[in-house]
């Protein structure tokens, strides 16, 4: 029994679980009958569905989700490398209806009507909520590089949201020739994923040195500096010299336009032909977002950062990348953190009691080759000012000139850290 | 008599080699789930605090580690294991294995071996109450701990915690004098007594109590007999003050050959009885010149740490030289009586191997005169000599020496007393045993 | 029944952030951002990262005062422990020890868990009892813990110089242990 495996766990777990939703009347607040529609079933929209049935089991919750599987954005870079099958990164929402109870919905979200409280799906059915998470991620700004638009897409792969794009980038990279040249158009910010073309430019540089060393990478970056830039320089420096290129915003970075059909990028002063070419474009809140009119001129949600309540929409909360939340990164792990403090904020509004003071963290792993792991991490709170802010006096970035040892064990870390946000969120 | 202690000694070897048997639990699921804490703070918070204290704490090491796994509700209580030694040097090897070597490891066994022992209460002996309260520090095999739980003994079979109290386990306790108090006082053996109100004793204590610096010199027990936490503890004259070979002093020679006698080491014919061999392998008395001379070669180290080797020698000559003028008056009053064995003025009581004085039988030696002369011994001589050692001057004279004369006195007068009634009685034995039981005077 | 008490402990717990206090952060609210890396409840399923259900409040407490305080080394815990006040570790070692245990699931070699057996038996068994299941207070449980945690300690405690702070015997014992013998007895407490 104890030594069963970890899927057969969830398995098991959600049989009981089930069970005891049922069973344990006495954890609940009484004959609550809120209804939570969440609408976006990414690492923010799944942890706040789980943890708002584990704080009070008489909620309704109903998580709207097109899709029946998620792909991880984090370690998907791993798959760009050939170190991954996405099939490791891929887990089904199923868990989240068997061990809690919440009701999958397995449509697009069409239309959110704040008046009327109510989700509508493409379907046309009706999801009417006493409050509602929206949850949706990012949305790509298709105006912002001339040349790059939806259809771009099939020839300079964003690859930005797992899946398809991210096999379609592999594919690419594995049918260039030795000797080519891979592009990386990094974002300006905010953009979700802070330190992800980085790591992206490592992963794809890992692969390249063992199969294609005479290959290089050129990042144009569309600013000046990045997240853990002197660790992945050092790092950069140490496994992949020569190889990879970094052009900040300030010295021509800046792209101008793409050019899919030739395969080329133009900034202000040159054109840069390119063998495989990856575009990240500039962001903003999801669609769905934009369309329900939680988003300000930003085009990001602002939100009361210790309930995520929309301030634009009552009873709307937004989470994850779409929100403005302090200084909190758009990373999977801030999306799941802050969905567990706004499912307690809703669980404890829905029954009329006080919110508790949250606590918010954001770990983020970067792999730099399968055995370099580097970590930035932060804990915040929420200031008198009402802000998310970091936590004075911790957190903070891998030491610089760490020894291989402590590198593999961030390594090591990492893919540790992939299985537990993966189980914590959809498990 | 010997066989016994023989097979006693035996086991208590084996049970050094085969320190308590392996730690393997029955049920090891249950293990992870054995919360020793959670009950005893409610039960023992006092026991859990101090070992809350405890460097064991400290160190990882829980009350599963001494006590084992077996006892897990309040209905299996007997399950819990009672630390010995053994146990202890499982982590201090090397403490255990000195205390081993020293005269504490033994004092359970040598505490079997008087016959006295076997004639008291339970509680007196294996009940803590008396002998056993403090010769628990004595070493027992894995038989005889069974045996005393058979026996309702109870608990308090641990050693090491006689100095270092449970469950705090100190060093620093266990380096202070008073660690050495609760057993080194009293009847036959007042150390404390003797230390604490001599000079070394006074400035260790103020040294204690803050009067004088930490720096001064102020001799605890530990630092002359424990030097450097040394946990092998041995003196040279041993707890009896008789030794081998016996001195080359004519007299003194004979004296010592005569309280041997009396001590049931030596047969009335001077030949070595098996009560001798017991003796040894318990380690009560130096058997060799070499071995006593190690033993005051340690303790001249540690009076050299204040006083110059030539005064140190010759303050320590002059307990040898109190032991054999306190030999004297005692050897005397052991002849005096064994005259009266001898002339048939006494009858050799039953449970006396030879018709001579047994000062192993202690207070239950039979009349009023032989009592007196286990007096004579096992008080005041050894506070002669002990405090001669331990420099304490009134003890020397007035609670010593002193009181051997009174005692040898009063012995003198009691046989002729006796041998006057046997004379009138026309030689029977039997009459004056009867008409003397009336308790002695001044103890 | 393991598993509903898994759960209904994570619900009981939860009731925690309702009654709390509203300027301090309750023991769920700081202990649930733990879960993205130490797992749900404290259950990890990441083969470095260690499982903290179960484990008892002193040595939890320990353990992250002596990373906040930079006494014990470590690749990331040392950064994140430092955001936390006594209290608010007090209150997460609470809520970590009332969450049930759960054995980690690995595959293991039989002969290489032999291996590790035997040195158990000879260098660890004395203190880590049962197997390393045992725990309390200050000792933790390792029967059943994951190995790739393991390992790493193990590893760091023989790096000259690296904080990681253990009973003298425990240095001892793992003095001079080969990476497959760390490797040998790691395997051996993870498939406890």
């Amino acid at each position: 029994m104890l030594n069963m495996k970890r899927r057969n766990f969830i398995k098991a777990g959600g049989v009981v679980a089930a069970a005891s939703l049922a069973g344990f009347p006495f954890i609940s607040f009484g004959k609550s009958t809120g209804r939570v529609v969440i609408v976006g079933g990414g690492y923010g929209g799944a942890t706040a569905a789980k943890y708002l049935r584990l704080a009070d089991s008489n909620i309704k919750v109903t998580l709207i989700e097109p899709k029946t599987h998620y792909i991880s954005c984090p370690m998907s870079n791993e798959v760009l490398a050939g170190e991954r099958n996405i099939s490791s990164i891929t887990v089904s929402y199923q868990a989240l209806n068997t061990n809690y109870g919440i009701n999958l919905v397995h449509q697009m979200a069409t239309e959110i009507d704040p008046v009327q409280k109510n989700v509508r799906t493409a379907d046309g059915r009706n999801f009417p909520y006493d409050r509602l998470i929206v949850s949706p991620g990012v949305d790509f700004r298709w105006d912002a590089i001339a040349g790059y638009d939806e259809s771009a897409v099939a020839a300079m792969p964003h690859a930005w949201n797992a899946g398809n794009q991210t096999l379609l980038l592999r594919k690419q990279l594995v049918a260039m020739e030795d000797g080519g040249l891979v592009i990386i158009i990094a974002p300006p910010n905010p953009f979700k994923c802070p330190p992800g073309p980085y790591e992206r430019a490592s992963q794809i540089a890992h692969y390249l040195k063992q199969h294609k060393p005479k290959s290089k990478i050129l990042i144009l970056d569309q600013k000046d500096k990045f997240s853990k830039q002197g660790l992945f320089k050092q790092g950069w420096k140490q496994h992949y010299a020569g190889m990879i290129e970094w052009i900040p915003a300030s010295q021509d970075g800046k792209v101008l336009a793409v050019h899919p059909d030739k395969m080329m990028i133009e900034t202000d002063f040159e054109e840069h032909e390119g063998d495989v070419i990856n575009v990240i474009p500039p962001q903003k809140a999801g669609k769905i977002a934009q369309m329900a009119g939680l988003t300000d001129k930003t085009g990001w949600c602002p939100v009361d950062q210790k309930t995520f309540e929309s301030t634009i929409h009552k009873d709307v909360h937004i989470i994850g990348d779409a929100s403005i939340a302090g200084k909190m990164p758009k990373s999977g792990y801030a999306a799941s953190s802050q969905a567990k403090v706004c499912a307690a904020a809703v669980a404890a509004l829905i029954n009329g009691q006080t919110v508790a003071e949250p606590s918010y963290v954001n770990t983020c792993y970067s792999l730099i080759t399968p055995n370099h792991g580097v970590s930035v991490s932060a804990i915040y709170q929420l200031n008198d000012e009402g802000n998310i802010v970091s936590v004075k006096g911790a957190g903070g970035l891998s030491p610089m000139d760490a020894s291989a040892w402590e590198r593999e064990q961030e390594a090591n870390h990492a893919h540790s850290w992939i299985r537990n946000i993966l189980s914590d969120s959809f498990g | 008599m010997k066989i016994k202690l023989i097979i006693v000694l035996f086991f208590t070897i084996l049970g050094f080699i085969f320190p308590l048997a392996s730690w393997a639990v029955n049920n090891e699921t249950d293990a992870a789930n054995v919360k020793c804490i959670e009950c005893h703070e409610r039960i023992t918070p006092n026991v859990v605090n101090d070992w809350k204290l405890s460097h064991h704490s400290r160190e990882g090491v829980t009350c599963a580690h001494c006590h084992g796994l077996d006892h897990t509700t309040s209905k299996d209580s007997e399950e819990a294991r009672l630390p010995q030694p053994a146990t202890c040097a499982e982590c201090h090897e090397k403490q255990v294995k000195q205390f081993r070597s020293g005269k504490h490891a033994l004092a359970w066994t040598v505490m079997n071996a008087m016959p006295t022992t076997h004639k008291l209460p339970m509680a007196l002996t294996k009940g803590s109450k008396g002998c056993g309260g403090c010769h628990k520090i004595g070493e027992k095999t894995p038989e005889e701990v069974a045996q005393l739980k058979e026996e309702g003994s109870g608990y308090g079979h641990a050693a090491c915690d006689s100095c270092h109290t449970r469950h705090i386990f100190s060093k620093q306790e266990a380096r202070q004098p008073q660690a050495c108090q609760t057993c080194h006082m009293g009847f036959d053996h007042p150390q404390w007594e003797m230390y604490s109100t001599s000079k070394h004793g006074v400035r260790a204590l103020l040294k204690q109590n803050g009067v004088l610096p930490e720096t001064a010199a102020g001799p605890t027990c530990q630092d002359c007999h424990m030097q450097d936490g040394d946990h092998e503890v041995r003196t040279p004259w041993g707890f009896l003050a008789v030794r081998l070979p016996l001195p080359e002093d004519e007299e003194w020679r004979k004296d010592q050959i005569t309280i041997m006698q009396a001590l049931g080491v030596l047969d009335p014919e001077g030949n070595p009885t098996p009560r001798l061999e017991v003796v040894k392998a318990a380690d009560v008395i130096r058997s060799t010149q070499a071995d006593f001379d190690k033993e005051r070669e340690k303790l001249l180290n540690a009076c050299s740490n204040c006083h110059s080797d030539k005064f140190a020698k010759g303050e320590l000559a002059k307990g040898d030289d109190l032991i054999k003028k306190a030999d004297h008056l005692l050897a005397e009053a052991i002849r005096i009586i064994a005259s009266l064995y001898q002339d048939g003025v006494l009858e050799k009581p039953e449970s006396y191997t030879y018709a001579f004085p047994d000062l192993l039988t202690f207070h239950d030696a039979p009349r009023p005169i032989e009592h007196r002369l286990f007096v004579m011994h096992l008080e005041h001589r050894m506070r002669t000599f002990q405090g001669a050692f331990h420099n304490n001057p009134d003890y020397s004279l007035w609670y010593g020496w002193s009181e051997m004369v009174v005692d040898l006195s009063a012995i003198k007068d009691m046989a002729e007393e006796l041998r006057e009634k046997y004379e009138a009685n026309g030689g029977l034995a039997k009459n004056i045993q009867l008409e003397t039981t009336t308790s002695p005077e001044g103890k | 029944m393991l598993r509903t008490i898994i759960f209904s402990s994570v619900l009981v717990s939860f009731l925690a952030i309702i009654s709390v206090n509203a300027t301090e952060r309750s023991a769920t609210t700081l202990s649930y951002a733990c879960a993205g890396c130490h797992g749900t409840a404290g259950v990890s399923a990441g083969t470095s990262i260690p499982s903290l259900a179960g484990l008892p409040s002193e040595y939890f407490i320990e353990a992250m005062q002596k990373f906040k305080n930079g006494k014990r080394g470590a690749t990331i815990m040392d950064r994140i422990a430092k955001a936390y006040s006594n209290e608010e570790i007090v209150a997460m070692a609470g809520f970590f020890e009332q969450q049930t245990w759960v054995a980690a699931s690995i595959e293991v070699d039989a002969e290489v868990v032999a291996q590790g057996q035997t040195i158990h038996e000879d260098k660890c068994a004395r203190c880590h009892l049962a197997a390393g299941k045992y725990t309390e207070y200050r000792l933790p449980r390792i029967g059943g813990q994951w190995a790739d945690y393991l390992y790493f300690y193990m590893k760091n405690a023989q790096i000259e110089g690296f904080k990681q702070p253990q009973p003298k015997l425990m240095k001892k014992s793992l003095e001079g242990l080969t990476e497959a013998e760390l490797t040998a007895l790691a395997q051996f407490y993870a498939a406890q």
